[in-house]
């Protein structure tokens, strides 16, 4: 398993917000996480992406413990809530100031990555002037323009119009395809169906159940 | 860490906040000039004083010249809000917004919050700079550039006063340590500002803490008869009072520099990232 979370558990002033999960996840797969709102979903994902540390328990991203042996996943897009970027800059500038931090793609991806979502890289409208299905393509873009190994994405097909929802799903094919791990989370079960290899359920902080979806999958020992 | 500086510092010069305190900066020369520079170089281009007469120098007539003017008043008492105002509610934003997300799923947390606290700084420093060094060189278009005299009533540093030899031999080194003086309080009040971004959700309250810690800190002196550690004493090149000596700001503000590096330190090193 490339990310693997062993017996992790959260609590924030002493509410458990995660709770002893256990659980894999390798690469070229889609999973999904469905659960209501307040059920873990995203703060499952804000451990998977080192933004916050298991009070118990450990991630292991690669073979190395993730707040040990590194600070974040070295390779990771995340989409966690909200998109945010930056107002007064134009789409490509903003993907542009955000890639300058780790120098990985260059103008001409980020420029594929904004067809790709379905946004004009020669769009001189600055950020804040964006519809919010606009701000949403963008934080998709965001998180795959690296072409990282692991991408995370919160409610990706939230604000998205059925064109959106349509790229959503051939972005993640098509990531899927490169190799990358993908982990959505959604409260829309039918779409969710659609976007997944496997679906994890999740209540309370908890993992309740696993869902395997693609036959080729359940045919294998 | 150079890269996300890099970031930071676009960030922070290249933002709608930032052009809006040089603009606001250059309206504030424009009036001073107006309302003050210009009628004065009508008036002989002279001072008088009974049948004393001086010419005007340009080191006396710039805003920070002349610390009686209402110009340089106000500056004074603006100065931590135009400091704060590029960069210094970034912190609380980007918690709010979700983009310190973003930034941290690509880079060190000890990065980002260096690069930060550097770029407020900066931005702080040159936000209040800029302005009075473009006021320097449009009264250069008015009044000459003449070494003060220290035989006349209307000098804004008495012969005996706190670096009053550098003030008459070298009058523009004298400017420049002002500036810097400037400078460093502009970063003072950003970095604080960043530091009350760290805790605060509000970004107004944000922005307003550097200017209620200097209203306080000035209460203060007032009532303990201190004025000489008062820091808007030392922004303009005038020097109301005899006793004043540079060391007394700088350790106060050194003081507030290091009591907000210490807060903002332990907050960074916070573990999770949370959104507010």
């Amino acid at each position: 398993m490339y990310v693997e979370l062993n017996d992790v558990s959260k609590q924030i002033r002493r509410s458990p917000i995660l709770s002893h999960i256990s659980v894999g996840f390798e690469k070229g797969r889609v999973y999904g996480l469905k659960g209501k709102n307040g059920s873990g979903k995203t703060m499952l994902l804000r451990v998977i992406a080192g933004l916050i540390l298991p009070s118990s328990g450990q991630v292991r991203i690669g073979g190395k413990i993730l707040g040990k042996d590194m600070s974040f996943p070295e390779s990771i897009g995340v989409l966690i809530e909200n998109p945010s970027f930056i107002g007064g800059e134009t789409g490509l500038s903003n993907l542009s100031i955000l890639a300058s931090i780790q120098g990985k793609a260059g103008k001409k991806d980020l420029e594929e990555t904004l067809e790709r979502v379905g946004l004009d890289p020669s769009d001189k409208r600055t950020y804040r002037k964006y519809s919010l299905g606009m701000k949403q393509r963008l934080g998709i873009a965001a998180a795959i323009m690296e072409k990282p190994d692991i991408i995370l994405l919160d409610e990706p097909i939230n604000a998205l119009d059925d064109k959106g929802v349509e790229a959503v799903r051939a972005i993640l094919a098509e990531e899927k395809a490169r190799g990358a791990l993908i982990i959505v989370a959604c409260h829309d079960e039918a779409e969710l169906r659609l976007l997944s290899d496997e679906i994890f359920y999740m209540q309370d902080g908890e993992l309740t159940g696993h869902e395997i979806l693609d036959k080729d999958r359940e045919d294998e020992p | 860490m150079r890269k996300i500086l890099k970031t930071e510092l676009h960030r922070a010069f290249c933002c709608r906040a930032f052009f809006v305190i040089l603009g606001l900066g250059m309206v504030f020369v424009i009036w001073h000039t107006v309302q003050y520079k210009i009628p004065y170089t009508r008036s002989l281009g002279v001072m008088s004083h009974g049948e004393e007469v001086y010419p005007h120098n340009v080191y006396q007539e710039c805003i920070l010249g002349n610390s009686m003017s209402v110009h340089a008043y106000i500056y004074s008492m603006c100065l931590p809000v135009l400091a704060a105002l590029p960069f210094g509610a970034s912190a609380c934003q980007d918690r709010q917004s979700g983009y310190r997300d973003q930034i941290l799923s690509r880079t060190a947390r000890s990065a980002y919050y260096r690069a930060k606290w550097i770029a407020a700084f900066l931005s702080g420093a040159a936000g209040v700079v800029l302005p009075m060094i473009w006021d320097f060189l449009v009264t250069l278009w008015f009044f000459p550039v003449l070494s003060p005299d220290s035989m006349s009533r209307w000098d804004s540093v008495g012969v005996d006063g706190m670096m009053a030899g550098i003030y008459y031999h070298m009058p523009m080194l004298y400017m420049l340590a002002k500036w810097l003086f400037l400078a460093l309080f502009g970063g003072i009040f950003a970095v604080l500002s960043l530091t009350a971004g760290m805790f605060a959700k509000n970004s107004v309250v944000v922005l307003l803490t550097p200017v209620l810690i200097q209203l306080l800190y000035q209460s203060a002196t007032s009532f303990l008869n201190a004025r000489n550690w008062q820091f808007v004493a030392y922004y303009t090149v005038y020097q109301p009072l005899f006793s004043m000596r540079l060391w007394k700001p700088l350790l106060a503000g050194g003081v507030l520099l290091a009591a907000s590096l210490l807060l903002y330190v332990w907050r960074a090193r916070e573990k999770d990232v949370l959104k507010a």
